[in-house]
């Protein structure tokens, strides 16, 4: 697990310190009947600001402002900084009034899908590399009519002799199977089920097939293979691009509900906490 | 080994652009991609198909140059493209995909925003939570606590920058919370004078503690302005739920304002100094006498009520109804039975109010009846009263010049040729005595005006035994009136008739008044504890300064503590002498004093910083005992003689004591003051009830709820 | 070059003394000349090649002199009067405006877009092209040390035939002539000059000038004695392996993923052989490898200007018995290679030893630790992959480590924002370990690209090296695109800003263009890919750097 989620120990090491810090001085402030919920909000506020400047800097990666993986790492530790701000800030309660409640589940649904993301993006990659053809995943349609084309063409190949059993075998188990992405969730829990029965299926096939469509059979394996192999890639890509889809516009919405939050807590909160 | 999906040459694999907007449609549908790709506006760039033109019947085939110019086989005869139509709908790419995303949330958030949560006045659903249970019923109307309330968006960006706006809430608070006072949004509710003032006092009285780390760090961050009006809100926050405590604070925070600060209650807290001895009691009781003599011995075991002695605190000590303060029980039921009798005094003659001078009836001559003849007058002057009577009386002046100093006692010892000033004194006082019995009340106030008002409207009135005794003195005083009045001679027999009366008319009235015929004065003795006329007359004459009022015979009668009657009669010890034990008070502002008739006036104070309730002390087990914190005072050999200072001081004539105003001097009660250590046995961290709002108010000028 | 100026080069030397019966019958020595050499004229202190500069030619001195600059390290000719400027980098401003500036529409081309160069420095529009000048010669001379150069002489061949920077600078000396011939045209004449008198005098000129330079660059030879270093010169071999324009077989040698590497390389010294010098490698790469069971393994690479067999021969100078070689070493295409004797390096040794005595600090710098001079893995699979699939070539080579890579396309967008919303490689391509090594150029040391190219369109950089495609001159024949084994070139259909396509006027077709991989030449900062990369999953790495390739593959 070497380097997994943060670069290195002192990072660790600075974030507890960091966030001591920021909990003792909460509490100091507090004593000063300070309305701490202000400080830690305006805090908040500018951290959410600047974690969502990761994704500004993402655009401008023609300006010289550092690499964006050390923002990535800097977007990483702010945001989880931030959770702790948060439970200062909510004061480990879960807020009663319903705009706020809203606020709340917005901001936990931004905070954990990016952590969610970014154990994803530091446990994935590896098992992309795993199995399967690394491949672009915006071409995965491409290479899956590819397989699909081929497998077509073995099975019309195949249907010269009277007794189609390929092709029967082929409509009956192989078409919804080459026809898109099939078996996401089984790859998730990569699980091998579907593969072992259709195996278990061809082992059952093979009794009655003369040689040449033995040949093809163990072409159309291979393409099983393939073509499973492209399922996982893709399920894997998808769950990895797909992750962002969360993070990326609920935090447009974090910022407009906190800004007008901001705005209602300035014009209404002398009276209240 | 299987085969490579991707081919990576050149020729096979082109550019992947994941930051265009649009991906071709039959890339994402069939995975077959067209090599021109879709435009960046969406649309699809493959123009396969033409509009063949019709030409003379014909139709032709209407293909640009640029997309591969007229196809071979041209327009089928119906006038329709021959080639298949390959165009696509282009789909959002991934990227864009996420960017509309990301455009649908922050459109949902920002109306959302709008119109559910804004609006033209703030919507209940904004609330960030439920009130405490006591404000439940102004919850829906946010404009009873927000002045933003009372607009929508652009007023709230307003308010929002506005600096007053939390003052300008806090004064919808006062709009209920009136109990505050005037001064409520000031520190602690006092004028920023007297906060000073507390402030320099404690600050001289206290020695500077070791403060809090806690405390000293948070005060880098600077504490909050006390030179301002602080707005409700710094302390009490609401919104948090029905059962919220809206006046949690704690220590530390409290403190954070304080000049001088500790650690906690047990540590370094200021001592309590004499509390709650700051000032004498009210009535003067020594209860080291009461409780160690009179209370054990067995000799004073009779006078006590139904023979049986107190024997706890509880016998005369009770809480009052809310629990705070310790009620002492009134004189009937606690002090009447051995001190009543002492108050009655039967033995006391009573004060003289009006008397008769002893007049020889040569020196009256033929200027008519003057009952007292013979023996002495006992004062050299006449009682405080009469003498007042007669202070504007021209003939009485005029007399009291030709005579010099007048000594009644020996008035009868004058010259010859001052008989006719005596005989003027005479009359002065027959005529005062005829007035008084026919106009009354109307006579003393013309005579005493507004300079002694304290005599005026007497209860019970002096003038139905004056009227008395002016027919049983003076049957015939009318004529006589009459008769001088024409300066004809008044026969000195009328006298005489009058003795025939004297049996019939009662000598006491049982209203206090007494009328002697012996000596031919009339006195009032009073009734018992809480005289009336007694009460009266001292909370009057208590207003004016007392160093003066020393010198006031009828003062000195009636609250010298170790004198009764008059100055050369021998009363009994109490009669009359309510300042015996009831204490007289001088305000330094105002120099009015006033008698403190009753033990413990509750809520006197306006200004309360500390509050301390008894009943839920004694209910705790140990401490029942009152002894457990009012602890006796060992070392004082002779508390009474101490105890007395307090109250009565010798003036310098030495001849009488001298009452002491100063209420807030330090009282040697007799018990030891209440000691910080005892609180502490019980007030500390393992019970965990030494927080500074267990005893101390931040609201000094809350008005107390009534029990 | 017009038909007469060709007739009267012919004439006179140096091409007299070739004889064109040797040049095949397409491509005579004539049209060598007619393409590949052109005239200039220079004026007094016109800076004609810079030290550290990428050449592609070759200059011939017709009339007039030269002065060569002698002086290396610090107290060369500065690089202000050289004039020198990095290639143009975009402001902060403009690298922002690219943002919102940048076509929508893929492959935008100006058609009509003219580029004119601003004078700076001591220029002047002279022979129909701005130059730098040196604008007091004499001082110069008074202050530097330089050589002359007179007519019927050559120089910058090194540098064009070697494909390597320029190790002098050269300036005109008076009004003068000269003959620039692109590294091309030299490399034909050389390929079918049959009586080598060229080449002779090009390794005679080298062995003059620049072997001595060349051999200092390495620390063995840096505190050689002057008359130690005459013998060396004198004494040293040239050597040439392998086919100059072996791109052809490489091509089938990497599709052919099966054969081994064994047999088909050319030799240098063999595993077991005792070496009768230390080899120096000019240009070209060298294989280090090993005998394995039946096969070779491949244990590390040679860069230009890396030494091999000092271990031996250092270990033979302390036992006093020969060593024989462990490990061979064989050419990767073409190798331009010096050879020198052992008995010289021996003596080298006997001097060194005799100085690190003397100054034990010095010691420490001078000599270092043998056998770091190759370029080693801990993985030798991955080495020898990297060797055969010579990706070894790269000057810049991309890899993307999968293994942390989240394939978020980050660094394709990037790229893309950087050339007006076009990327320049795909995120494919060979995978070694966890290491993908996209189709993205790898700005070879020896670019095989360039060879073919008609225009010249693909050129090299001459600040900083790298190899970049002018769009204003590329025809779109793709003959780089098929010829880079790498696949880092494309063809894309250019469009104008509408976004249609831009077609020949005569036959209809959409024209192409090249496009590559320019290592964001013109951005500030350098290549936008890898600092876009979220994960440091995306580097670059210079092959020909020993401890930067063992840092980027090391897990």
């Amino acid at each position: 697990m070497r380097k997994i989620l943060f670069q290195n120990r002192n990072t660790i090491a600075a974030f507890v310190i960091i966030s001591l810090i920021i909990v003792a001085s909460c509490n100091l402030f507090a004593i000063t009947l300070s309305h701490t919920s202000f400080v830690t909000g305006t805090v908040l506020l500018i951290c959410l600001l600047m974690l969502a400047g990761y994704q500004l800097r993402k655009k401008l990666s023609i300006l010289l402002i550092g690499k964006t993986s050390a923002w990535l790492q800097f977007h990483i530790f702010l945001g989880l900084l931030t959770s702790v701000l948060f439970m200062l800030h909510i004061k480990m309660q879960i807020p009663d009034g319903l705009f706020e409640f809203v606020l709340f589940l917005n901001y936990l649904t931004v905070f954990f899908s990016g952590v969610a993301g970014w154990i994803l993006s530091r446990r994935i990659p590896h098992r992309l590399l795993s199995r399967g053809e690394e491949v672009i995943f915006e071409r995965i349609p491409l290479h899956r009519r590819n397989i699909h084309e081929k497998v077509k063409s073995l099975v019309r190949e195949s249907n010269t002799s009277e007794k189609a059993a390929i092709p029967d075998f082929y409509e009956e188990h192989l078409r919804t199977f080459f026809e898109g992405p099939r078996n996401q969730l089984r790859h998730i829990l990569h699980s091998e089920r579907h593969r072992h029965e259709l195996s278990q299926k061809i082992t059952a096939l093979k009794p009655f097939l003369n040689p040449q469509e033995l040949a093809v059979l163990q072409q159309l394996t291979e393409q099983i293979q393939l073509k499973d192999d492209l399922d996982y890639q893709y399920v894997f890509q998808a769950i990895i691009k797909l992750w962002p889809f969360v993070h990326v516009p609920l935090t447009y919405s974090l910022i407009i509900f906190a800004l007008y939050h901001t705005l209602a807590v300035c014009a209404f909160a002398s009276t209240s906490g | 080994m299987t085969e490579q999906l991707q081919p990576f040459d050149w020729k096979s694999s082109n550019y992947e652009r994941p930051a265009n907007t649009w991906v071709c449609g039959r890339l994402c549908e069939e995975g077959l991609p067209c090599r021109l790709g879709p435009g960046s506006k969406g649309d699809c760039q493959v123009q396969s198909r033409c509009e063949p033109e019709e030409k003379g019947g014909k139709y032709q085939c209407s293909r640009s140059t640029l997309h591969g110019g007229k196809c071979k086989t041209g327009p089928a005869p119906d006038g329709t493209c021959c080639q298949p139509d390959t165009s696509c709908q282009p789909r959002r790419s991934l990227l864009a995909r996420r960017r509309l995303l990301g455009g649908i949330a922050a459109f949902i958030a920002a109306s959302l925003c709008l119109i559910i949560f804004g609006g033209a006045s703030p919507s209940p659903l904004l609330s960030p939570g439920a009130v405490t249970a006591s404000h439940a019923k102004i919850e829906s109307n946010c404009t009873a606590c927000h002045t933003a309330a009372e607009g929508g968006l652009g007023t709230w960006i307003h308010i929002a920058f506005n600096h007053e706006t939390a003052l300008k809430d806090s004064a919808l608070c006062l709009k209920c919370h009136a109990e505050l006072g005037n001064e409520a949004l000031f520190a602690h509710g006092v004028s920023l004078n007297r906060l000073a003032e507390i402030t320099a006092r404690i600050q001289t009285k206290n020695e500077p503690v070791s403060t809090p780390i806690a405390l000293q760090l948070a005060s880098l961050t600077g504490p909050p302005a006390t030179k301002d009006q602080l707005s409700c809100s710094t302390c009490h926050r609401e919104h948090h739920g029905r059962k919220a405590d809206l006046t949690h604070l704690t220590d530390l925070q409290c403190q954070t304002c304080h000049t001088r600060q500790f650690e906690d209650f047990q540590h370094g807290h200021p001592a309590l100094g004499d509390y709650p001895y700051n000032r004498r009691s009210r009535i003067y009781f020594d209860h080291d006498a009461h409780l160690n003599r009179y209370f054990v011995k067995e000799e004073f075991k009779r006078t006590m009520p139904a023979g049986v002695k107190p024997d706890s605190c509880n016998s005369c000590h009770t809480p009052d109804a809310s629990g705070r303060f310790m009620l002492t029980g009134s004189f009937q039921n606690t002090c009447a039975s051995c001190h009543e009798p002492q108050i009655e005094d039967l033995e006391f003659p009573g004060v003289p109010f009006f008397a008769l001078p002893t007049i020889s009836p040569q020196i009256m001559k033929a200027q008519g009846a003057w009952p007292n003849t013979t023996g002495t007058f006992k004062t050299a002057r006449l009682p405080q009263l009469m003498e007042l009577l007669l202070e504007q009386d021209p003939l009485y002046q005029n007399a009291i010049t030709q005579l010099g100093t007048v000594d009644y006692r020996k008035l009868n010892n004058a010259d010859p040729d001052q008989y006719a000033a005596v005989a003027d004194i005479a009359w002065s006082i027959k005529r005062l005595l005829y007035d008084i019995s026919t106009d009354g009340e109307s006579v003393l106030q013309q005579r005493l005006g507004n300079s002694h008002p304290e005599y005026l409207h007497l209860n019970p009135s002096l003038i139905p035994t004056l009227s008395q005794a002016q027919q049983i003195w003076f049957p015939n005083l009318a004529t006589e009136i009459k008769l001088h009045g024409e300066n004809k001679p008044v026969p000195a027999t009328a006298a005489k008739a009058s003795k025939t009366q004297t049996s019939r008319i009662p000598r006491d009235a049982g209203n206090g008044w007494t009328l002697s015929e012996s000596d031919f004065t009339i006195r009032y003795r009073p009734l018992g504890h809480a005289d009336p006329l007694l009460k009266r007359w001292f909370d009057q004459v208590i207003q004016s300064q007392t160093q003066a009022l020393d010198r006031d015979p009828m003062w000195r009668i009636l609250s010298n503590p170790t004198a009764s009657g008059t100055e050369d009669t021998q009363g009994a010890l109490a009669s009359g002498r309510c300042l015996m034990c009831h204490s007289v008070d001088q305000n330094p502002e105002t120099g009015l004093s006033r008698i403190n008739w009753l033990p413990l006036p509750v809520s006197q104070t306006t200004e309360r910083f500390t509050q301390f309730s008894h009943a839920p002390h004694l209910s705790m087990g140990q401490y029942e005992k009152c002894a457990g914190c009012h602890a006796f005072e060992p070392s004082r050999p002779d508390n009474s003689a101490i105890l007395q200072q307090d109250y009565f001081a010798r003036a310098p004539s030495n001849l009488f004591w001298q009452i002491n105003v100063d209420g807030q001097q330090t009282c040697t009660s007799g018990f030891q003051p209440v000691s910080h250590q005892t609180c502490v046995t019980c007030h500390n961290k393992t019970t965990e009830t030494q927080s500074c709002l267990q005893c101390h108010n931040y609201h000094a000028h809350k008005r107390m709820e009534k029990p | 070059m017009t038909d007469e100026m060709v007739e009267s080069l012919l004439k006179a030397p140096p091409f007299s003394k070739i004889d064109p019966s040797g040049f095949k019958r397409s491509l005579p020595l004539r049209d060598i000349l007619k393409n590949d050499v052109r005239i200039i004229g220079f004026d007094e202190g016109d800076i004609i090649v810079r030290r550290g500069d990428w050449g592609n030619s070759a200059f011939f001195i017709l009339s007039g002199n030269m002065r060569v600059e002698l002086e290396r390290k610090q107290t060369s000719l500065p690089d202000e009067i050289l004039g020198r400027r990095t290639s143009r980098v975009k402001t902060f401003w403009e690298s922002l405006t690219q943002l919102w500036h940048n076509n929508t529409e893929p492959e935008v081309r100006e058609i009509a877009a003219v580029s004119s160069s601003k004078a700076t420095f001591h220029s002047r529009n002279t022979h129909g092209g701005t130059r730098i000048y040196l604008q007091e010669v004499s001082a110069v001379l008074d202050k530097y040390r330089t050589a002359r150069l007179e007519p019927g002489q050559w120089f910058g061949e090194v540098a064009a035939l070697g494909r390597t920077s320029r190790v002098a600078t050269v300036f005109s000396e008076g009004v003068s002539q000269l003959l620039e011939i692109r590294w091309q045209g030299i490399r034909d004449i050389l390929r079918y000059d049959k009586e080598g008198s060229l080449k002779q005098y090009i390794e005679d000129v080298f062995r003059e000038r620049a072997l001595s330079a060349f051999l200092r660059t390495d620390p063995l030879f840096q505190a050689c004695q002057p008359e130690l270093m005459q013998r060396i010169v004198e004494q040293v071999e040239f050597h040439t392996f392998g086919n100059y324009d072996s791109h052809q077989p490489f091509k089938q040698l990497l599709e052919d993923q099966n054969h081994k590497t064994d047999g088909r390389e050319p030799v240098i010294i063999r595993e077991g052989d005792y070496p009768s010098g230390i080899v120096m490698i000019r240009s070209g790469l060298a294989r280090i490898s090993q005998r394995h069971y039946n096969g070779q393994r491949t244990i590390g690479y040679l860069s230009p200007g890396q030494i091999f067999g000092l271990d031996e021969i250092q270990a033979e100078v302390k036992g006093l018995t020969p060593v024989a070689c462990n490990a061979q070493l064989s050419a990767i295409g073409h190798l331009n290679a010096v050879l020198v004797p052992t008995a010289l390096v021996e003596e080298i040794l006997v001097q060194n030893s005799q100085s690190k005595s003397s100054d034990s600090q010095k010691k420490k710098k001078n000599v270092r630790p043998t056998g770091s001079q190759s370029v080693k893995l801990n993985d030798d699979i991955l080495l020898s992959q990297l060797v055969d699939r010579h990706y070894v070539q790269g000057t810049s080579l991309m890899v993307i480590d999968l293994d942390r890579c989240t394939r978020c396309d980050d660094c394709v967008r990037a790229c893309a924002t950087t050339h007006d919303n076009n990327p320049r490689f795909i995120r494919h391509g060979p995978i070694l370990n966890q290491y993908m090594i996209p189709n993205s150029c790898l700005h070879c040391v020896d670019p095989i690209c360039m060879i073919e190219c008609p225009t010249g369109a693909i050129f090299r950089d001459l600040a900083q090296g790298d190899i970049i495609i002018n769009e204003q001159t590329c025809i779109g024949c793709a003959q780089c695109a098929s010829n880079c084994p790498f696949n880092a070139i494309r063809m894309v259909d250019i469009r104008d800003a509408k976004g249609a396509l831009i077609v020949d006027s005569q036959t209809q077709a959409p024209l192409t263009q090249a496009t590559k991989c320019d290592l964001c030449i013109d951005q500030r900062g350098g290549p936008a890919c890898e600092r876009a990369c979220p994960h440091d999953a995306l580097f670059r790495v210079d092959m020909h750097d020993a401890t930067k390739v063992e840092e980027a593959f090391s897990p």
